[in-house]
């Protein structure tokens, strides 16, 4: 089979193209690539979309935890039942990635609240040594969470099991995703939000699976 | 004269009378706005609080509220100014030379150039921080806050970080980077030796293994410039303090008066180490990791790493086992030896338990006799003793109280094994060191330090070392040229937990803003700990 070249494609692009994969490391020195030397190759492969949407069955281990409130809890007891739940994953040294999500969550909480929706919100600690009740308390008013939202800790072990059940576990914390997960019940599966939403993507996102159990 | 001209006289004579008057009060027409001032920028910058004291607001993500109390410019931005990285997402440097050029790729080497972001000026920087537009007219990332500032605000965060340059530090040249490391003179004379040991070598290994780079700097292809011309030769700097704590600043002050370096790395002390806390605070000189029993209050502080709180963590982790295990605990006397270490874990179980009142003894040569005889008779619930091997031996007959327990700690007792047999059947151990015995742990230091002769006879203290310059080493690395001492602290931040080697303190983890790795303390029975046996020993968080 003979292969056809377009006449239209000019050499020079192409340098340029083969170029710019060098211009990677040549720009180090102005600060694009100064925080992480793979940022290029990162950005290279981020989708289009700002946030992904899955549906998953996550088997939740036997484990307990200390909320910010001091009481001990299984992870039954903060995520099972008839009412829905919403949970996303932080530490309070993260500087990026936890302040916004819990900020988003924070916009969700007050504004589904003025339409009478009230989930329970759990936010489970992935660096549980340091973040003890106390912090996740200051934490917890900093970004005023309602009584409706738990912040937990526990023992490392513990914590680790729950973020592995929820494909939350990147190795270390500094490498953590933004997730937002929501379940409408004990029965139901989770939907795993990979990414960062408005509040009003996660207003719209939980509304729509009430109407869709509500329509089958 | 006629009367126009005598007119246009009397309105010359104005404008000359208005024009000096202008000039007597100082103002002109360059400065009708006042100078922006860089340090109102730094406070907005750092604290997230406008010019008026209150917090800033912002939106994010189209149409979240925040404050910068949530989200100030540098917590994701960084004190260094240089930006960071957390999972996928990267936070780019706000570096005044990276902002105010354009953002290309060399053009000497290219035919022509591709510009990636033209560069900004102080009207389109401002629209960035407000607006979340580029110079291009493009929208920055929804995760960039679009803030609400005065405009004398905006002025003076602008004029900050126009200032934001990447200075090199004091401590390195084009040929050399340079360290010191402090050393108390009254700290134990096999720890100091073996220490140094262990900090010579390395410091010669990077040496060796790097001299050819600097060479290479000279002769590669412009493409690796960026990561040859980040290599310097390792110059390490002993500075040994000598006599008591207030002289130490002055000592310290001549040191680096006579040879600046970029951080301090390891040292030993068992004094205070307050003063030297305080000298690189305010020298705003990293130090990273001393061999220190008990570490100084870092939660304000930005420059010292420590591995623990030490002995005040100890006595933490004491009274919460007590809340938790012996909540009806009534009696409780306390010994301690003289050092500060032992002193200050005495103080910080009386801060925490003052209700019960607990009973605290210094323990002298000349009265032990007289002290063991008091503590057996009163029989009390709980015996803390904050003392030495040799101290544990000089108080006799601690085994005649059965209902007692007795909390020792492994920062002063080196020797569990050999205890007196004689002590109460409930003693237990308050030990922040690895349970699994360090010489397993040590795997790569002792392969690394038999290759260099070097003799392993301080194990905690040289591994504790083996594993500071290894997190040095790995930050240095991760800031190449960028020899800012507070990009160097963000990197260690970041480079905590990744490090391979083993330090004498397990459980160990860092992240931005903190400055303590280890936050627990194992609590386990004396006998265990002699024996080598140890199953799911008791980990404690205070």
């Amino acid at each position: 089979m003979r292969i056809r070249i377009p006449f239209r494609v000019s050499p020079i692009p192409m340098l340029v193209f083969g170029l710019l994969q060098f211009s990677a490391l040549s720009l180090a020195e102005d600060g694009i690539s100064a925080a992480d030397p793979h940022a290029h190759h990162k950005a290279m492969m981020a989708t289009e979309n700002r946030y992904t949407k899955v549906e998953a069955d996550y088997p939740l281990p036997e484990v307990s935890g200390v909320t910010s409130a001091g009481t001990r809890a299984t992870l039954a007891d903060l995520l099972d039942g008839d009412s829905p739940v919403i949970v996303s994953f932080i530490f309070t040294s993260c500087q990026t990635i936890c302040p916004v999500l819990t900020a988003i969550l924070s916009q969700a909480q007050e504004d589904l609240a003025k339409q009478q929706a009230q989930p329970r919100i759990i936010s489970f600690s992935i660096d549980p040594e340091y973040d003890t009740p106390e912090r996740l308390r200051d934490y917890a008013a900093s970004f005023h969470a309602e009584d409706n939202w738990l912040f937990v800790t526990g023992d490392t072990d513990s914590m680790l099991q729950v973020q592995q059940a929820f494909d939350a576990y990147r190795g270390d914390k500094l490498n953590h995703i933004p997730l937002t997960f929501i379940r409408l019940s004990g029965e139901d599966p989770w939907i795993r939000f990979e990414g960062f939403m408005s509040a009003g993507d996660l207003v719209r996102e939980y509304r729509s699976l009430f109407n869709a159990t509500e329509a089958s | 004269m006629d009367v126009h001209r005598r007119q246009l006289r009397h309105v010359l004579l104005g404008l000359c009378v208005c024009v000096s008057l202008s000039a007597a009060v100082g103002l002109t027409a360059e400065d009708v706005e006042p100078a922006a001032d860089v340090t109102a920028g730094r406070i907005i910058y750092q604290s997230g609080r406008g010019g008026n004291g209150e917090f800033v607001s912002a939106r994010i993500q189209e149409d979240v509220e925040i404050s910068g109390e949530q989200l100030s410019c540098v917590a994701c931005h960084q004190r260094s100014g240089y930006g960071s990285s957390e999972g996928g997402t990267q936070i780019p440097s706000l570096m005044g030379s990276a902002l105010f050029s354009p953002k290309e790729i060399r053009r000497r080497e290219l035919a022509g150039t591709v510009v990636y972001r033209p560069a900004y000026t102080r009207e389109t920087l401002k629209r960035a921080i407000t607006l979340g537009e580029d110079p291009a007219g493009r929208q920055l990332d929804p995760l960039m806050p679009r803030y609400r500032l005065s405009p004398a605000d905006l002025d003076n965060l602008v004029s900050y970080l126009d200032a934001l340059a990447p200075a090199t530090a004091s401590g390195v040249d084009t040929q050399e980077i340079h360290f010191a490391t402090i050393i108390d003179d009254s700290a134990d004379g096999t720890e100091k030796a073996a220490m140094l040991e262990v900090l010579n070598a390395y410091f010669k290994g990077k040496r060796a293994e790097t001299r050819l780079e600097t060479k290479r700097a000279t002769q590669s292809n412009w493409i690796k410039d960026w990561h040859y011309s980040a290599y310097r030769r390792w110059v390490l700097h002993v500075w040994t303090l000598e006599g008591p704590g207030s002289t130490w600043k002055q000592q310290l002050d001549d040191y680096y008066r006579e040879q600046p370096v970029f951080a301090v790395v390891s040292g030993i002390s068992d004094s205070d180490w307050q003063p030297v806390h305080e000298f690189c605070e305010q020298g705003e000189l990293p130090c990273i990791l001393p061999n220190i029993q008990s570490a100084p209050d870092a939660d304000e502080s930005f420059y010292s790493l420590y591995f623990g709180e030490g002995t005040a963590l100890e006595a933490s982790a004491l009274v919460k086992y007590l809340e938790e295990f012996l909540p009806q605990a009534g009696t409780i006397v306390q010994i301690h030896g003289p050092g500060p270490a032992e002193i200050e874990a005495a103080e910080q179980v009386e801060a925490l338990l003052p209700a019960q009142g607990v009973h605290s003894f210094s323990l002298r040569a000349e009265t032990a006799d007289e002290l063991s005889a008091y503590i057996v008779d009163r029989s009390p619930d709980v015996v803390i003793a904050w003392v030495s091997d040799d101290a544990v031996r000089s108080l006799g007959s601690l085994s005649a109280m059965p209902g007692t327990t007795l909390f020792l700690s492994s920062t002063f007792i080196r020797d569990p094994q050999s205890l007196p047999a004689d002590l109460p059947e409930q003693t237990l151990l308050l030990h922040p060191f690895q349970i699994e015995p360090l010489a397993q742990q040590s795997r790569r230091l002792r392969a690394w330090a038999r290759t260099r002769d070097i003799e392993l006879s301080a194990l905690r203290v040289q591994a504790n070392t083996f594993f500071a310059l290894a997190l040095v080493g790995d930050a240095i690395q991760h800031i190449r040229s960028n020899f800012s001492r507070e990009y160097f602290l963000e990197k260690i931040e970041h480079g905590a937990d990744r490090i391979l080697v083993s330090s004498a303190y397990p459980n160990i983890s860092l992240a931005p803003g903190q400055r303590y790795l280890q936050k627990g303390c194992y609590i386990v029975h004396a006998s265990e700990i002699a024996s080598d046996s140890m199953n799911d020993p008791l980990w404690i968080v205070p």
